[in-house]
């Protein structure tokens, strides 16, 4: 739509071309004037709002920030109590392992090197040496040896004498065990003859026993127990001799018909008796 | 043996704090104590 032809008729007619285009400018100038006014006054307003939701956009972002970092925080400050507990057990057990591993790989070389300069051999020898120095000193003392002792002439002696001494041990030794011998041959001959000389009456079962008895012992023994060997003989077959009598007289048969005065006269003739004759057949 | 561990440590620790003199005394007597040792050991075995 043209500027003029907002204007009325009657206006257009009076007014001429110059007012209507100075109206036109004034009024232009107004509506911008009211619109700068306008767009001052949203402008205002706008950065009002703006500032205040800014505001209010920092502080929710602040709140959240704080929380975030205060989680972080508390999560880095366990983290890294956890590193510096490990940190610190691992230094400890290591640092301690570390230590002995050390400590002995020290005490090693020192023995390396101590066995090195100085030989356990040459330790060994020098101890020996010295314990033997004082074992011929005390030796010395014991048997008084002095220098004297100790020259040529005089060790060739002692060495004569030991070698004699040595050799006569030997012959002693010889001896006495010949000795030991005849000694014990003496003995068992003796003890034969003194058995043959006691049993010398004596003949049969009791002999043989009395030999049998004391066949092995020595003089002394058989001079003190033959006597009670002989009795212990004679007790024993005592004994034998009654119970033979016994089984005999369980044994004996008398015939029903026999006569008694026949029995009688013989029993009286010859004197029968059978337990003598039993006693003589085991004497056989 | 501990004893010996123990001295061991103290000239280990000398060592690191630059004292020598002291170290030196205490490896003087670990060595020391390990050749008594071995004479002792010696000493002991039976003559014949």
């Amino acid at each position: 739509m043209k500027k003029s032809e907002a204007l009325p008729e009657q206006a257009a007619e009076v007014l001429t071309e110059d007012s209507v285009k100075e109206i036109e400018t004034a009024l232009e100038e107004k509506i911008n004037l009211s619109v700068e006014a306008a767009l001052t006054h949203q402008d205002e307003l706008y950065a009002e709002k703006l500032e205040e939701l800014v505001s209010a956009i920092d502080k929710d972002h602040t709140s959240k920030l704080n929380r975030v970092v205060e989680a972080v925080d508390v999560n880095n400050a366990n983290k890294l109590i956890k590193v510096v507990k490990r940190y610190e057990k691992e230094l400890g057990s290591s640092a301690n392992s570390f230590k002995n591993t050390l400590v002995e790989s020290i005490s090693d070389y020192l023995d390396e090197y101590l066995e090195e300069s100085v030989p356990t051999e040459a330790i060994e020898e020098a101890t020996k040496n010295r314990t033997v120095t004082e074992v011929l000193s005390n030796l010395r003392k014991v048997l008084a040896v002095d220098s004297t002792l100790m020259s040529e002439s005089v060790k060739e002696a002692v060495l004569d004498g030991k070698t004699q001494i040595d050799q006569l041990a030997s012959k002693v030794n010889e001896l006495e065990k010949e000795n030991s011998l005849l000694k014990e041959a003496y003995t068992k001959q003796k003890a034969n003859l003194l058995l043959e000389t006691k049993t010398a009456n004596i003949s049969g079962r009791k002999k043989e026993y009395l030999f049998k008895i004391l066949q092995d012992k020595s003089p002394a023994f058989i001079e003190e127990n033959f006597d009670y060997t002989v009795k212990l003989f004679d007790k024993k077959e005592k004994e034998r001799l009654s119970v033979i009598k016994e089984e005999a007289f369980s044994k004996r048969k008398v015939k029903a018909d026999a006569p008694v005065e026949k029995i009688s006269e013989k029993k009286e003739s010859e004197s029968y008796n059978p337990y003598l004759a039993e006693l003589k057949r085991s004497h056989k | 043996m501990a004893k010996q561990k123990t001295k061991i440590i103290k000239f280990i620790e000398e060592i690191s704090s630059k004292n020598y003199a002291r170290a030196h005394k205490y490896l003087k007597s670990v060595i020391e104590d390990k050749i008594t040792k071995k004479i002792d050991t010696a000493t002991e075995k039976p003559l014949f």
